[in-house]
């Protein structure tokens, strides 16, 4: 503040000082020498009068390179979320070649919503290293940039990160939804039960999984009806509706008969059943699927996840 | 500390623009020789070294990224490249208006050193010069200071816009600025002279090299604001009658008619009001470009400050520099002169045809840009003035300002007689016809008007050339054979534009189409294969780039990007320039197809002799050049007319070596 005052004062006086000298030079009285005067100290004062309106004087200037000290030293919970992004920045641009720092700056941004750069930045990432963390997360942030959908762009980033660490759970995760998108439940019924299985049990992510798993592949056949599509039958007769639930669940039972080896098919059979209020069959419909899947520990958990959230297991009814 | 060492130099020079004024107007008083005149001329080298000093620190608070700074942290971002880090000093409304007071001061310091030989009237200019520097550093330090604080700071700037993040948007600024307030000169030459009651002839002696700098500079920061929305805004437009470019091109036009009317009004007193009368109003018109641009009153892509506050203090300056300059002519234009006599075949007359038919052109244009403001204010309908009003006034004032542009410099001043000047331009006469039907068979369909042009454009640069070939040799002094070169280039350049401008709108519609890797288009006669999509991102943007391969062209590599501080997207185009065009290919977004194939967008365009504008305009700045270094070489008025070359009042032989006309 005090460097200031002084820069500013010799600036100013300076100046003035400069405008006035020729008057001072060319004066042939002591009236001419006090004009000078007088001029160069009004020069001086306007411009100090000047500068006040608005200037901040104590206010000191802040360099990006102290900026960048002061993220550096700073604990990251202590900091806000652009400064957390503003640090991860920096440590990326600090070290171009460091693979990890790249793909923390990405899963930054992904999580902040701006997947477009997220991708980016793991992209980055992985022309450094080939890590099949970073490889899931950017088939996630495609995943996410893209509303949703599992493209191939995604696929792909997925595969590789399953392939190069088959027990990574979003990749299989995200590989079973791709699969089931596609109306292939057998391929996404093994994706989710491998991963499951090979998930130690109570892993937070195999439950999650196999909750999903459960939710999803007992789902009946085509997918939620529109409204536009239940609206030929909005006047139907209820007794001409049940009539045709009970044909579709007798069509499926048959199905399930002469082909036993379908998971997602049980699984949407104890669903429909439980809801249309027979826990007995829903319970039978799972025991079936228990006796033909349940050696394999994935399936055993994707069915015990379905049996828990229709209520149908012992623990729930005592 | 540097932003509030900026913030005072910026507080000096605004005091000292005040003290330029009122000691060089004292000085003026005392004959233009006396210590308030020194005082005066250093008041001015004071606001120079304050303005340029404060802007140099505001360079170095881009270079550092101070985002304290709140212009610093609206207009940069870390990553961004050093040049762009640079240019961003002007590229907002408040460094671009620091850099503006800069130029007006530097101005300011020339006239004290090099302006009017008369003392007392070059020290009036510094004084008018000084009143001009106090309302824009006024406006800078009070209502649009660059050197604004933000507290708390964001640790991160927004960036420049990125679509500014180009090479010739470092120097169109620059360069239009230069025009814009090179025009100020010539208005305070102008002013002193009414105030001096100086005569024409004085006047425009004095304000020629000025009118001419400032134009040149205009010319070429015009034209690079042109090519860059050629290649930059991804359509492949180049001028589009936005008010903005209208702003720019108004003065344009007038100082085109200025630095034309100053030689008739130097050499044979020929209109001496309408010269100092254009000078005026050629740089009130810019401050109504700035007005339009910073005020907020119009939508464009150029606008970049939308403050009406900062409007009003805008068309305050506006209203004092008008009112100043015109009150002052109203009541002693008579001082000028009236001029010598001319006849109707003498140079001074086509000079003067093509003064008005300039003017005229700039009268529509200002109409056209002003009216919907006017609509707007009288609350009627919103209503919006584009290129069919513009086609359909100006450009044909254009036209037959280019019809009779190629004649001036073979005419003969004072007693004229056009038969000598016609027979000398026969074979150029015969071209015209041989023009529009060679315009017509090969644009086959093009716009009537597009064919004409191309005929006025062969028939202006056939002009010019039998100017360069009898003009040049004729004259004797070294000064005057460059000024007559750059005459013959000047008038070659706008014979170029107008055949380029011709040809571009005769191009073949535009093609946008969906395409994926492996598939082709075909334009103009050129295959367009799109061969691959790839990542090349910059410091501080991503970006898909594509390779195109165009038959005849080699590859292409048109990119879309992104620009995360500004979280906007741009297109890059892909240019494949050639003899007979460009062609022309940006990308855009990528889409899903329903085969599960991902297309790009892809635009394709043709614009035939599109070279023919960046030459024209190269030319046009070139010979200015060369007639302002031949301007400077000549012996100025005074010296002339002691040893009797110029004979005012009298008929005066043909000069075809002298500049300009």
């Amino acid at each position: 503040m005090i460097v200031f005052a002084v820069v500013i004062a010799l600036i100013g006086m300076v100046g003035a000082l400069y405008i006035a000298s020729p008057l001072a030079k060319g004066a042939t009285g002591p009236f001419m020498r006090l004009a000078a005067f007088g001029i160069a100290a009004l020069i001086a004062l306007g411009a100090l009068g000047a500068y006040l309106v608005g200037g901040s004087p104590g206010l000191e200037g802040r360099p990006y390179t102290e900026v960048e000290r002061r993220l550096a030293e700073a604990e990251p919970e202590t900091l806000t979320l652009p400064e957390q992004e503003e640090r991860l920045r920096s440590i990326a641009r600090r070290n171009p070649d460091d693979a990890q720092a790249q793909a923390m700056l990405g899963r930054f941004l992904s999580r902040t919503d701006r997947h477009l750069e997220g991708v980016a930045m793991m992209e980055r990432s992985l022309r450094i290293e080939a890590d099949p963390r970073v490889m899931s997360d950017l088939g996630q942030s495609l995943v996410a940039l893209n509303e949703g959908q599992v493209t191939p762009e995604a696929e792909r980033a997925f595969l590789a990160a399953a392939s190069a660490d088959p027990d990574l759970p979003e990749p299989a995760f995200f590989l079973g939804a791709a699969a089931y998108d596609a109306g292939d439940r057998e391929t996404a019924a093994e994706r989710w039960a491998g991963i499951v299985g090979r998930l130690e049990p109570g892993d937070p992510f195999g439950q999650a999984i196999a909750s999903r798993a459960a939710d999803l592949l007992s789902r009946p056949q085509g997918g939620p009806v529109s409204e536009d599509d239940a609206a030929p039958f909005a006047d139907a007769d209820p007794d001409d509706t049940d009539a045709m639930v009970d044909g579709m669940i007798g069509g499926l039972e048959a199905r399930l008969q002469d082909d036993p080896d379908d998971l997602s098919g049980w699984m949407t059979l104890a669903r429909v059943r439980a809801m249309t209020g027979e826990p007995d069959a829903a319970r039978s419909a799972l025991t079936q699927a228990r006796s033909r899947f349940g050696a394999d520990a994935g399936a055993e958990a994707i069915i015990t996840a379905l049996e828990t959230a229709l209520g149908t297991n012992e623990d729930s009814e005592t | 500390m540097i932003a509030e060492a900026g913030r005072f130099l910026v507080a000096l020079a605004f005091i000292a623009s005040l003290a330029q004024m009122v000691l060089a107007w004292r000085g003026a008083d005392h004959g233009g020789l006396e210590g308030w005149t020194r005082a005066g001329r250093a008041a001015a080298e004071a606001a120079v070294a304050s303005a340029g000093l404060a802007f140099l620190l505001l360079i170095i608070a881009f270079v550092q990224s101070d985002f304290t700074i709140a212009y610093v942290a609206g207009h940069s971002h870390v990553d961004k490249p050093l040049v762009y880090k640079i240019a961003g000093a002007w590229g907002g409304h408040e460094g671009s208006m620091l850099l503006w007071c800069l130029l007006l001061a530097v101005f300011g310091l020339g006239l004290a050193r090099v302006g009017p030989r008369e003392p007392a009237m070059r020290s009036r200019a510094v004084s008018f010069q000084g009143l001009l520097q106090t309302l824009f550093f006024g406006f800078l330090a009070f209502a649009s200071n660059p050197f604004d604080r933000l507290d708390p700071a964001p640790v991160q700037g927004n960036d420049l816009n990125p679509i500014l993040q180009d090479p010739a948007l470092v120097m169109h600024p620059p360069l239009l600025y230069v025009g814009y307030v090179g025009l100020s000169a010539a208005f305070a030459i102008a002013a002193a002279g009414l105030m001096q009651r100086s005569g024409g002839r004085e006047v425009a002696a004095a304000l020629r090299p000025w009118a001419l700098g400032a134009w040149t500079s205009l010319t070429a920061g015009i034209a690079l604001g042109a090519w860059w929305a050629y290649y930059e805004l991804g359509w492949g437009g180049w001028w589009f009658w936005d008010p903005v470019e209208n702003a720019s091109f108004m003065p344009w036009l007038l100082g085109a008619a200025l630095i034309h009317s100053a030689i008739a009004t130097e050499k044979r007193g020929a209109f001496p009001g309408w010269t100092v009368f254009l000078a005026l109003l050629a740089y009130v018109l810019s401050i109504l470009g700035a007005f339009l641009v910073r005020s907020g009153v119009i939508t464009s892509v150029h606008a970049f400050a939308l403050d009406p506050e900062r409007g009003v203090w805008i068309l305050g300056m506006l209203g004092v520099s008008a009112v100043a300059g015109f009150a002052l002519f109203a009541t002693r234009a008579g001082s000028l002169g009236e001029g010598d006599g001319f006849a109707p075949t003498s140079r001074e007359a086509f000079i003067g045809a093509n003064n008005l038919l300039l003017a005229a052109a700039a009268g529509v244009v200002l109409l056209g840009t002003l009216y919907p403001l006017f609509v707007e204010l009288l609350g009627m309908p919103m209503v919006s003035v584009g290129p069919p009003y513009f086609d359909a006034t100006a450009t044909p004032l254009m036209m037959a300002a280019l019809a009779l542009l190629p004649l001036a410099p073979f005419l003969p001043w004072a007693n004229g007689g056009a038969k000598p000047a016609l027979r000398q331009m026969r074979a150029a006469l015969a071209l015209v016809p041989v023009a529009a039907a060679g315009a017509a068979l090969l644009w086959f369909g093009a716009p009537v008007m597009a064919v004409i042009a191309g005929a006025l454009g062969a028939w202006v640069l056939a002009g010019a050339a039998m100017d360069a070939v009898s003009g040049i040799p004729a004259a004797k002094a070294r000064g005057a054979k460059l000024a007559a070169a750059g005459r013959a280039l000047a008038h070659a350049g706008v014979g170029f534009i107008a055949l380029g401008a011709a040809a571009d709108a005769s191009r073949p519609p535009d093609i946008n189409a969906a395409m994926a890797p492996g598939e082709t288009i075909e334009i103009a006669g050129h295959r367009v294969t799109l061969r691959e999509i790839a990542r090349a991102d910059g410091p501080n943007y991503l970006a898909d780039r594509a390779r195109v391969s165009v038959s005849g062209r080699g590859d292409l590599f048109p990119e879309r990007r992104f620009y995360w501080g500004a979280d906007q997207h741009t297109r890059e185009v892909g240019l494949g320039s050639g003899i007979e065009g460009d062609v022309y290919l940006s990308i855009g977004e990528a889409r899903p197809r329903a085969d599960g194939s991902t297309a790009y967008e892809v635009r394709a365009a043709f614009h035939p002799l599109i070279w023919a504008l960046g030459l024209g305009a190269s030319l046009v700045v070139l010979g200015g050049l060369l007639a302002l270094i031949g301007r400077l070489r000549a012996p100025v008025l005074e010296p002339r007319r002691k040893a009797g070359a110029v004979a005012p009042g009298k008929g005066a032989a043909p000069e075809p070596a002298e500049a300009g006309a």
